[in-house]
């Protein structure tokens, strides 16, 4: 398995498990009533930055460093070949297509809930979970290339 | 999308040169090891670049190393 296929695994588990606890967060706050406060999206603002962007960098760095670590346990392999070249630029190129498409339905699908009369607490978090989703989709791309081929 | 209309002798020219493993013939190449299986099982086109840099591995020309068959006859 090559280093960025690796990583794309990493990837994969930590936007699951970042994503998973915002959800899980946010949840507990609108139960609690913060969003219905007048800085109620100043708050969304502060956790989406918080969880998702900083929360986000560091599970995936440390997740990055788990699996290259698992993996050289389980082949025996210290110092694995951490190069990449055209082919896995070839495959993030790709993905990134699909990550793309993703944003752009997601976002085209939060100014359908606008307009329909959605408060912005929900039309924000839809950006926020297609985005997520998209990153997911494009990471399982990347995967299914990488065994498949193209 | 199915496999790309291209066979190759890769395999059989490593076995010519010394059971070449595909990690030294990567690393010669330029590659990862695994580009060069990809390649190897039909599973991906290389570019032209490292097409000709896999032949020249070797020491012969192109076509002994790929053959294009549009019949859908590629691995």
């Amino acid at each position: 398995m090559s280093h960025e296929e690796k990583n794309t695994w990493a990837q994969l588990a930590s936007t699951a498990l970042v994503t998973g606890a915002y959800l899980l967060y946010v949840n507990q706050l609108l139960g609690a009533g913060v969003f219905a406060a007048p800085d109620g999206l100043a708050v969304l603002g502060r956790t989406v930055l918080i969880v998702m962007v900083g929360g986000g960098i560091v599970v995936n760095i440390v997740a990055a460093i788990l699996v290259n670590i698992v993996f050289a346990i389980a082949t025996g392999d210290a110092h694995p070949n951490m190069a990449t070249d055209e082919r896995d630029r070839m495959i993030e190129l790709r993905s990134f297509r699909v990550a793309a498409l993703g944003l752009g339905v997601g976002f085209v699908l939060s100014m359908v809930a606008l307009a329909l009369g959605q408060s912005a607490f929900v039309v924000l978090n839809l950006i926020i979970v297609t985005g997520a989703l998209a990153n997911v989709l494009s990471s399982i791309v990347k995967l299914v290339e990488y065994r498949r081929g193209f | 999308m199915g496999s790309p209309p291209i066979s190759n002798s890769i395999r059989r020219l490593r076995f010519e040169n010394g059971e070449m493993t595909q990690a030294a013939l990567a690393e010669q190449v330029g590659v990862t090891r695994q580009t060069i299986l990809a390649i190897e099982q039909g599973r991906y086109s290389p570019s032209l670049e490292v097409a000709f840099r896999i032949a020249a591995v070797f020491g012969v020309p192109l076509e002994a190393v790929f053959t294009f068959e549009p019949d859908g006859k590629g691995r």
